[in-house]
């Protein structure tokens, strides 16, 4: 056993945290550590002395969900079981569903919200859930916080500063009546051709309100167009064939611009055209 | 660092590094040997463990999260009756499984049928599923499952 040891720091208040996270900025962060000691990463690090451990699981303040008829707040370490313990009528359901997909009950009860959203490869899941529904993350550092759209955590750019920590997740309750998450081969398989789709619409009267529509490769941007979105909300439903096809063709040429195998794009298209002719039911 | 904790109902103290997983600590530190990292990656249902009362994959949980925790393992009921109705129930039902498997389902099925609250068919098959070799839970498993369970109350009753 090594002599130079880090005794792991396990902060009472989110106070406490940000300031060892000032002190220490190579501080290793531990929601439930899941994917920290899962194989892929095993040993976290090869510098000698490790960086020190800082486990979040006892700031009672990131334990926290509250619900207002706008939105659903989520603290950054609630497990995701206790999230899904929640239930289809409080939860939106594609959340729901990307929830339930996540591996087993054992690691779900250790995993956490905070930490699936920076895992690279939850684009595909959680990832293009939480933009969809226009979700917004709380990043706090010590004397400050501001709000990001839950998709720049998955952009090109450096989304999180240094000393910054996730802390809480904001959900907003809108009236959906259609929703759909399917997430096609599996994400550390390339041969499978790993996607992720979302979509999320309103329908009133015949006519859509809005509509969502994203999807993302594992460790990747998330894909959308939001001019198409706006385009279609306003149609009647049923769509014709034409405006089908129209807009089919539209979502397949900005699934184009980005680096996706032709297999993707074709299970893409296909699933905005069947979420679409959906919308008619 | 030292780690107290409870492993199997008695009090222990260990040293672990805080990077090492809680499986690792155990196999290593505590002579626990029921419990190994799954072959497949992301596949953690081998190093199932109870810790104060949950199914936990130690193989993801960092040691220093066993501080002031009650763990049970696989050792920690051999002696028990639930474990000989379990092993009972196993035979009766004609199951062959891998014995590398074994401690673990054993672990869980224990943890479903102490548990006094009605577990849904798909729960089972959920935390057994990972366990499992290649067939899954098969429908001899869930009735075997069951019948620990019978065992079990009936026992209970009559004492």
């Amino acid at each position: 056993m090594n002599n130079i040891i880090h005794a792991p720091a396990r902060p009472l208040s989110l106070n406490e945290a940000l300031q060892i996270l000032k002190r220490e900025p190579d501080t290793i962060i531990l929601g439930g550590g899941t994917y920290s000691f899962s194989g892929k990463t095993y040993n976290m690090s090869e510098r000698f002395p490790r960086p020190q451990i800082m486990s979040l699981d006892r700031i009672e303040e990131l334990r926290r969900i509250s619900r207002t008829e706008r939105y659903l707040e989520l603290g950054a370490t609630v497990v995701l079981q206790r999230i899904l313990q929640l239930g289809v009528n409080i939860l939106p359901h594609p959340l729901y569903d990307c929830l339930k997909a996540i591996s087993s009950p054992g690691l779900r009860q250790l995993a956490t919200i905070g930490g699936t959203c920076m895992v690279p490869e939850s684009s595909l899941g959680i990832g293009i859930v939480l933009s969809c529904l226009d979700a917004s993350v709380e990043l706090r550092r010590a004397g400050g916080s501001r709000k990001i759209p839950a998709a720049r955590l998955y952009g090109s750019g450096k989304a999180i500063q240094d000393g910054e920590l996730i802390t809480r997740i904001r959900i907003p309750d809108l009236p959906l009546t259609h929703s759909v998450y399917e997430l096609f081969g599996g994400p550390y398989d390339r041969s499978s051709h790993p996607l992720g789709i979302c979509g999320t619409a309103t329908v009133d009267k015949s006519s859509i309100e809005s509509i969502q529509f994203v999807t993302a490769d594992a460790n990747q941007t998330i894909i959308r167009n939001r001019e198409l979105e706006t385009d279609i909300a306003g149609e009647k439903v049923p769509l014709t064939d034409k405006e089908l096809q129209s807009f089919q063709e539209r979502w397949e040429k900005t699934l184009h611009v980005y680096n996706l195998s032709r297999i993707q794009v074709e299970r893409g298209k296909r699933s905005f055209l069947r979420f679409l002719y959906n919308l008619g039911k | 660092m030292i780690l107290s904790f409870l492993l199997n109902g008695a009090p222990i103290q260990v040293e672990a590094y805080p990077h090492q997983d809680l499986m690792t600590t155990l196999r290593d530190e505590c002579g626990i040997t029921s419990i190994r990292r799954g072959s497949i990656q992301q596949n953690s249902g081998l190093s199932m463990i109870l810790i104060d009362g949950l199914p936990l994959p130690s193989v993801m949980l960092p040691s220093f999260r066993a501080e002031g925790c009650d763990i049970l393992t696989y050792e920690g009921i051999i002696n028990s009756d639930e474990h000989r109705e379990i092993l009972q129930s196993f035979e009766r039902s004609n199951i062959i499984i891998n014995p590398l498997v074994l401690p673990t389902l054993i672990l869980m099925t224990y943890w479903l049928i102490t548990e006094n609250r009605k577990i849904e068919e798909h729960e089972v098959r959920e935390l057994l599923g990972e366990i499992a070799c290649r067939g899954g839970v098969t429908s001899r498993i869930l009735t075997a499952v069951q019948q620990a369970h019978n065992f079990r109350r009936m026992r209970i009753q009559h004492e």
